[in-house]
């Protein structure tokens, strides 16, 4: 049995549903600049890959209460997206799971509520951290979808939402479920902002993956998802599948809490064991959306894994990060999403600037968004702290 | 194909599972149910330790016990880890967003916020074990360890694994306690710990934590505890179709009941009155037995009562009169049920 | 200097919460990194923050390289260099 990918949704800096998104890479706009809805007091200094909306407008687009934590709106608005693109013929007696994913959960509403705890504890308002954990910002979304058959939360920093895509093929796999709609959210806080900021990882300036001359990532924001459904049932519901999910893994590169090893370990033996899972050959891989962060260690890291599994022949490659910013729990979901697209369309997505190769790497990511009607296998990787590692790989169906 | 739970290792309000029989509900300290905790040392470099937050102790710690109890070494093939929290690295957190606060983003520390990840436990263990295999995390309120375990049940099924540790680990602070209690989930201390546990005078539940992990494995052994047949969630629905959902498990089993039920009831009295529910939708004439007073009310309780479970099984066996099958019915709020059945060996 | 140096290393125990020695067995000299005192790159960052918190003295990422936190030595020198102007 094949999962087959049959719907998508987005929200990011670069728009706000999946033809927004597109039309941004056609002409080559990213979604980096000042943060205008992020209260932070270093706003003046960072480039931020921000949704362009603020909650309140958020929330009226989705006829939800303005006062959510963002999670919860960022979540509704994609998943709403993927959900609408189901058959209702194939809703029709399924069994349906929301797998989602998030590393802050409710935080946003959490750090506003600390500042009150910490100077009135007594009068702080707790009913701003009633979402705070992870799980609920998923009930919140499936109960508004009407998703009861299984719901869950993975949450492994950068890697959750590919993993919340794994477990959703699995679990149809498996015959527990039928469809799933797989992916996660995560807002930008001051809470995660500050704290990669303290690692010293962060650039000031528009992040620039996979250059030599790379600086560090810059934070960004948004939610993903994707409809995960059988192929006997996608093809009697008249689903239109993008594409394919056709391998997957996951390693643990077990080095260091927040670095990777030099040689890649983990992101190696995640690669290799997807296109294992997947019987493909790297010769098979038309183009990989790398992890890509743009910090010094990452890249590296990335890279050389990549050149010890593909050895000189290298598939296009680049790095969406330099356009949504890093997204953190959602971002191996809208990687997914950029992955499916770039499969159903056939095109390639490109790095927003590049100059000079990682030192001894040399790999030239593709520099602009273009057509690949031969594309039939793209490889995504989203690698966590914790030496979590995963990568999916899509395929034309 | 089977599944297996060969090893246990728990840091709980109680001192051990070896004698279930005897496991007598501890005196709460003022007003909420702390872990009895082993000197770290004994499992964690301190050189290591230094920089890890006590759930993060805890949570590597009853790993290791799982594994040692399995008999199993690091490099004896183990093939992943995966974890269920429900509160996630609170420590961490807290202190990360108080020094947040009070610096106005200035000046903050690394290491909470690196620490305070939710898959800090588990990569933490496969750090220390040297494990490169798959490695999960799950943070879905009280059905965190159930989706941990439910993974780690795919993978011995699709043959991606054949041994994994899998565990559930929640932390209590003063900070959490406080917040939550003002949120209405804890009752009131009562003088005697038993008793006052379930007493349905005042509403919320006893404040509590833990760590239990498992060594789960589609091979049985000599430290085998017993067989895992069903781990089961049921979302944003009533005890009645949990009760059907048991049915049905035990059916698949060829059973027509549990020996014995072991059942969520906190004290909370919307909680338990859905316990009553349940048990009565269920038809279940057996024993029933709860756990909460020895553990407390924590999204991964279940994972204690899985071990009481499994320590039953095991050490009672061939008793006159003692459980073969044993099911377990957890819930902490109305959106999320779940059910676990195991069998002796 | 002797003085900053004692604090340097006091601090150096409490913050990182280094249990396995104590401050007046850390040699003036001593490499703290790798062999030396077992520290690793985030505890490079947690000593970043301590010196700016303590000091009032900010490594830029320039010098926030090996030089600056070899030993409690180059940490002193750093601190009385660059104290006067903060």
């Amino acid at each position: 049995m094949e999962v087959l990918v049959t719907g998508v949704g987005i929200i990011c800096a670069l728009g706000l549903n999946q033809e927004e998104v597109l039309a941004s890479f056609e002409q080559h706009a990213s979604g980096m600049g000042r943060a205008q809805h992020l209260a932070t007091r270093h706003q003046p200094d960072y480039t931020f890959g921000e949704v362009k909306l603020s909650n309140e407008a958020l929330a009226a687009r989705s006829g939800l209460p303005a006062h959510l934590s963002r999670t919860i709106l960022l979540s509704y608005h994609a998943a709403r997206e993927a959900h609408a693109s189901i058959p209702a013929q194939a809703l029709a007696g399924a069994r349906v799971g929301f797998i989602s994913a998030t590393s802050v959960g409710g935080m946003d509403k959490s750090e506003s509520f600390f500042e009150d705890y910490l100077t009135n504890p007594a009068t702080a308002d707790v009913r701003k951290v009633v979402n705070h954990d992870c799980g609920k910002s998923t009930d919140y979304v499936a109960k508004k979808l009407d998703i009861k058959d299984f719901t869950t939360t993975i949450s492994t920093a950068c890697s959750s939402s590919a993993n919340a895509i794994m477990l959703g093929a699995r679990m149809i796999k498996s015959g527990l479920l039928d469809i799933v709609v797989a992916g996660g959210a995560d807002p930008l806080t001051r809470f995660t902002f500050n704290g990669f900021n303290t690692l010293m990882i962060v650039d000031p300036e528009q992040c620039r993956p996979l250059d030599e001359s790379r600086e560090g990532l810059n934070l960004g924001e948004g939610a993903a998802y994707v409809v995960l459904m059988a192929d006997h049932l996608a093809a009697n519901s008249g689903a239109a599948p993008l594409c394919r999910l056709s391998g997957y893994s996951n390693t643990n590169d077990a080095y260091h809490q927040t670095a990777l090893s030099d040689e890649g370990e983990g992101p190696y033996l995640a690669m290799s064991r997807a296109l294992a899972a997947s019987g493909l050959r790297p010769s098979d891989i038309g183009y990989i959306n790398m992890h890509g962060t743009g910090t010094k260690n990452n890249d590296s890291a990335e890279g050389t894994a990549i050149r010890r599994l593909f050895g000189a022949e290298l598939p296009k490659l680049s790095s969406t990060k330099s356009f949504t910013g890093h997204t953190l729990a959602a971002s191996g979901a809208i990687e997914a999403v950029l992955s499916a697209k770039a499969l159903q369309l056939g095109c390639i997505f490109p790095n927003y600037t590049f100059s000079e190769s990682v030192a001894g790497l040399d790999m030239q990511p593709e520099r602009a968004f273009h057509a690949d009607a031969s594309l039939q296998h793209v490889l995504s990787n989203s690698f966590g702290f914790g030496g979590n590692c995963s990568s999916l790989i899509f395929s034309r169906n | 194909m089977a599944v297996y739970l060969n090893g246990i290792g728990a840091i709980a309000p109680v001192p051990s599972f070896e004698a279930p029989g005897t496991i007598g509900a501890q005196a709460p300290k003022g007003d909420r149910l702390a872990c009895i905790e082993p000197n770290y040392a004994a499992y964690i470099d301190p050189r290591l330790s230094r920089r890890m937050s006590r759930i993060v102790k805890m949570g590597i710690t009853a790993a290791k016990q799982a594994l040692q109890d399995a008999g199993l070494g690091a490099e004896q093939g183990l093939d992943g880890v995966i974890a269920g929290t429900g509160w996630g690295c609170l420590e961490d957190t807290l202190d990360f967003l108080q020094k947040l606060v009070v610096n106005k983003e200035e000046m903050l520390s690394p290491t909470a916020f690196i620490h305070s990840t939710h898959n800090t436990i588990a990569g933490q263990i496969a750090y220390q074990l040297k494990c490169r295999g798959y490695n999960s995390t799950y943070a879905h309120r009280n059905i965190s360890f159930e989706s941990a375990l439910l993974d780690a049940f795919l993978q011995l099924e699709e043959q991606t694994a054949a041994t994994l540790l899998v565990g559930g680990v929640d932390e209590l602070t003063d900070t959490s306690f406080d917040i939550l209690s003002r949120l209405g989930a804890y009752k009131a201390p009562a003088n005697s710990p038993a008793e006052g546990l379930y007493s349905e005078a005042a509403n919320g539940a006893w404040a509590g934590e833990g760590a239990t992990f498992f060594a789960v494995s589609n091979v049985q052994g000599p430290s085998t505890y017993a067989q895992l047949r069903t781990v089961r969630t049921v979302s944003f629905s009533t005890p009645a179709d949990a009760a059907l959902a048991a049915q049905w498990a035990l059916q698949a089993q060829g059973l027509a009941q549990a020996d014995l039920l072991l059942s969520g009831y906190n004290g909370d009295f919307e909680n338990d009155a859905a316990c009553r529910a349940f048990e009565a939708a269920l038809g279940h004439t057996g024993e029933v037995q709860r756990f909460k007073h020895l553990c407390g009310e924590y999204p991964t309780s279940s994972a204690f009562a899985l071990a009481l479970a499994a320590s039953q099984l095991k050490h009672k066996a061939g008793q006159a009169g003692v459980p073969t099958s044993i099911l377990i019915y957890n819930r902490a709020q109305q959106d999320h049920q779940s059910i676990y059945l195991l069998t002796a060996c | 200097m002797d003085q900053l140096k004692a604090d340097l290393k006091k601090l150096l125990v409490e913050h990182l919460n280094l249990q396995h020695i104590k401050p007046e067995e850390i040699g003036d000299d001593q490499p703290i990194f790798g062999e030396g005192l077992g520290l690793d790159s985030i505890d490079a960052l947690e000593l970043i923050v301590m010196l700016q918190q303590h000091y009032g003295v900010r490594l830029t990422k320039a010098e926030s390289g090996p030089q600056v936190l070899y030993s409690v030595a180059t940490m002193a020198d750093y601190i009385t260099a660059h104290q006067k102007q903060a």
